[in-house]
């Protein structure tokens, strides 16, 4: 799995450059050899040996391919070690072995690895043979490996009458061995092994350093980030300071969409206390208006000022303006009340600022509030969205659309908290492709198709004036149109005649007479007249600015 | 902060530092029910395997199973690390991926975010909000799985040492540190797929097609890191050190694979994350 790329400058020998002493217990035990030497101990499998340590290492070391068997090896065993012991080299010992009279002894020398579970691991299979001449102390050289011992784990000397790998003394025969005392283990060790640590690669380093360079370039490279530098400036204009709204210049087009302006040079401004209604037929750029007044999207050309300030993303003016616009936007699992609650702590004001009061009144849930949002109607939503917009009493709110998906009762009141709402100083903008909506709550209008401003002013300005009457007529010639107009024009108490243009007939506007006394005189002046009746004012005004161009 | 001045012409009590407080985002996000789904699957996870091994046994070498999976019940901390095992590579992404590719899009997806941004709450602190609440859903839900794994493990199988078929074992202090390493390191790891996942949410207004990107990029990387003929090159794979971590269970640590690990993460988390407040900050709302 890991190779440890351990090195060193020069060959430590099997003595090792530093020694590390362990001290065994265990006292004189007594190691049977059987007669022929059978069964022999484990420890590695003659010609096997190479392949059994391999499989050893891979299965476990726990696995008991060394086995030793009671009664033929004696085992000194020491305390759990304080620390890792990496052993390299041979370790020696000293032993005393009384051969009980039938020399030589044949003993086998190892030392385990043995974990805190119990089980042990001969490194490397490895054992050393001895032949012991006579009784006495001699000097063991254990096999030369490289191993680690980890912390915890102890060692383990054993000295066995027999193993599989070689044959032993056939005559049985009983020796005693044990350890000299204050004799340790002396395990040699290479310091300049343990500190060749594998390098890290020099990307490890480098490669954070460059992401983070990377990462700064391209944070202060962006758009938004070019755009911040350069817009600081001007963003106060003291002149519009008073003005709820004024936009100058407004142009967007939508990504991918090269030749179609969206909105295009779009200039109007309002005035504190209006109603604006935001007229115009689907797709003529209301929404796309609105949002660029609300800094969610950023205009090709041109500014908007709230208040006197420009409006970019994130504009803290905004904090003065309220917006409903294409629709409501709740977390669908939580319920109309949390998401009020939540959608004002979001804004980071004062809760006594927020006057859910008034905004609950408009949404007129009942018990509705506590349910989750997902379970409400469209038009439950909108009335919520609506609320949601008027939190914090904005000195400027934007309407888009408010009366869809509303029945006629809830329209009328929804007219009602508009007009309400403007009437205290406040100001409104309200967006609608219904002409009689803005016609019944807004009091100055900007009229719009595809993308550009068509009219703007109060209404009646643009709607014309309420007494003006359109007198329906046949196909007349234009020498005969001409001559009723003069006429009619002579007459008493009418202000103003003029042709009307979208249909045959004369747009007449009284001043005194009485509708009976001009259709009296019109019959006199034998003008085909097929009905007489109030100019549709609004709608009139509307298909004819929008008509033209669509 | 709070030296900061009030912007002038904002409404009274507005400060731009003060918008989407963290712990008003963290409410939005907790009350989700996908987010209780993926804390109950990180805990549920341990017992589901446990009971699998239960029902199983305990499996055997000879499939070629990791012998960390083998160990599995040998003791509590082997238990725990066996579960990491399994997460390692695919799991745990899951999550990250979720919370972070989630987070922007489903916002856009209900059109919150419009209302949100006009409130107004500056982009970047918009962001900045979010990507601190999921950065600590992700900690929660990635260290809880180790967490509840030791507990169901210690109950089942005892508290005891890590048994490594390799190298010995490592006492259950030792072991435990190492697994507090390993979850963090985990974490880091999946830093990569936050900073891909938040870029990809920015991106999109569909919160699937964002958390789904995050998780095709796990995938992807997991199939690339296979093809051992690409050599160092995997290095640079996003999921290349998720499995780093077993060169730690040992007695004598390699901290190597865990250090480019780490350095790869973070690396690739700076860069998705600018790209993620770069685009933001520019971009048209339209949902």
């Amino acid at each position: 799995m890991v190779q440890f790329g351990a090195n060193a400058d020069r060959y430590p020998t099997l003595a090792g450059t530093a020694h590390r002493a362990v001290t065994l217990d265990g006292g004189s035990q007594a190691v049977a050899n059987p007669a022929g030497g059978m069964p022999p101990a484990i420890s590695s499998v003659p010609g096997l040996g190479g392949a059994l340590s391999q499989l050893g290492g891979l299965v476990g070391g726990s696995l008991p391919l060394s086995q030793d068997l009671p009664g033929q090896y004696a085992a000194f065993q020491s305390a759990p070690l304080d620390g890792a012991l990496q052993l390299t080299g041979a370790p020696s010992v000293k032993v005393t072995v009384d051969t009980g009279g039938s020399a030589p002894a044949v003993l086998f020398a190892k030392l385990y690895d043995v974990a805190p579970d119990g089980s042990s691991v001969l490194p490397h299979q490895l054992v050393t043979p001895l032949r012991v001449a006579a009784s006495g102390t001699v000097d063991v050289q254990l096999p030369a490996v490289d191993y680690d011992f980890a912390a915890g784990h102890r060692l383990r000397l054993v000295l066995a009458a027999t193993d599989l790998g070689y044959s032993s003394p056939a005559q049985p025969a009983t020796y005693r061995v044990s350890l000299p005392a204050d004799d340790p283990l002396t395990l040699p060790t290479d310091l300049a092994l343990r500190d060749a640590a594998t390098p890290l690669p020099a990307w490890v380093w480098l490669l954070p350093v460059v992401a983070a360079a990377i990462a700064a370039a391209l944070v202060l490279t962006g758009v938004g980030a070019r755009r911040r530098r350069r817009g600081h400036a001007p963003a106060v204009d003291p002149e519009f300071a008073k003005l709820p709204l004024v936009v100058e210049g407004l142009s967007k087009r939508y990504h991918g969409s090269t030749d179609r302006y969206a909105v295009k040079d779009l200039s109007f401004r309002v005035e504190r206390g209006q109603v604006l209604g935001l007229l115009g037929p689907n797709g003529a750029g209301k929404t796309t208006t609105m949002r660029m007044l609300m800094g969610l999207i950023r205009p090709d050309a041109g500014r908007v000022h709230v208040f006197g300030q420009s409006i970019a993303a994130g504009a803290p003016v905004l904090s003065r303006v309220g917006a409903f616009v294409e629709g409501a936007g709740f977390l669908p699992h939580l319920s109309g009340r949390a998401n009020l609650d939540l959608y004002w702590r979001a804004t980071g004001r004062p809760a006594e600022d927020a006057h859910v009061a008034e905004a609950l009144e408009i949404a007129d849930l009942g018990e509705a509030l506590e349910r989750p949002v997902r379970t409400y109607s469209q038009g439950m939503r909108q009335r919520l969205a609506i609320a949601q917009a008027m939190l914090g009493l904005p000195e400027l709110l934007i309407l888009d659309e408010p009366t869809n998906g509303l029945d006629p009762q809830q329209i009328r009141e929804m007219r009602a908290v508009i007009t309400r709402y403007a009437a205290g100083g406040r100001t409104v903008i309200v967006s609608s492709h219904l002409l009689s909506e803005v016609e019944q709550t807004c009091t100055h209008l900007v009229v719009m198709t595809q993308g550009r401003l068509l009219a703007a002013g109060p209404v009646a300005e643009i709607t014309g004036n309420d007494d003006e009457l359109l007198v329906g007529t046949g196909a007349m010639g234009a020498d005969a149109l001409d001559a009723v107009v003069a006429k009619v024009a002579a007459l008493d108490g009418v202000a103003s005649v003029a042709p009307a243009t979208e249909e045959p007939g004369l747009l007449v506007q009284l001043d005194g007479l009485a509708v009976p006394e001009l259709l009296a005189e019109l019959l006199r002046l034998d003008v085909p007249v097929e009905r007489v009746g109030p100019h549709r004012r609004l709608e009139d005004a509307f298909l004819t600015l929008t008509g033209d161009r669509a | 902060m709070s030296t900061e001045t009030v912007p002038a012409q904002a409404a009274s009590g507005f400060r731009p530092s003060r918008t989407l407080p963290l712990r008003v985002e963290a409410r939005r996000q907790l009350s989700r029910r996908r987010t209780s789904i993926v804390f109950g699957v990180m805990v549920a996870l341990p017992v589901i395997v446990w009971a699998a091994l239960a029902v199983g046994g305990t499996p055997s070498g000879r499939d070629g199973s990791p012998s960390l999976i083998q160990a599995a019940t040998s003791s509590g901390v082997n238990f725990a690390f066996a579960v990491l095992f399994m997460a390692s590579g695919f799991l745990l992404s899951v999550p990250v991926a979720l919370f972070f590719g989630d987070t922007v899009a489903s916002e856009a997806s209900w059109s919150s975010l419009r209302y949100l941004l006009a409130a107004p709450v500056p982009r970047a602190r918009l962001l900045l909000s979010k990507l601190t609440v999921a950065l600590g859903f992700s900690a929660v839900a990635v260290l809880v799985l180790p967490l509840v794994a030791l507990g169901v493990g210690t109950a089942a199988y005892g508290w005891g040492e890590l048994h490594l078929t390799l190298a010995g074992s490592l006492t259950a202090g030792t072991a435990t540190e190492r697994l507090a390493l390993v979850a963090v390191y985990l974490f880091v790891c999946e830093l990569s797929v936050a900073g891909f996942a938040l870029w990809m949410s920015t991106l999109t207004d569909a919160p699937l097609g964002a958390v789904g990107g995050a998780v095709g990029l796990v995938i992807l990387s997991g199939i690339l890191d296979n093809i051992t003929a690409l050599g160092s090159l995997r290095d640079f794979l996003p999921t290349h050190g998720m499995y780093a971590w077993v060169d730690v269970l040992q007695p004598n640590p390699d901290w190597t694979g865990l250090a480019e690990g780490v350095s790869m993460a973070v690396a690739l988390a700076l860069v998705f994350g600018a790209l993620a407040f770069r685009h933001f900050r520019a971009k048209d709302i339209v949902s």
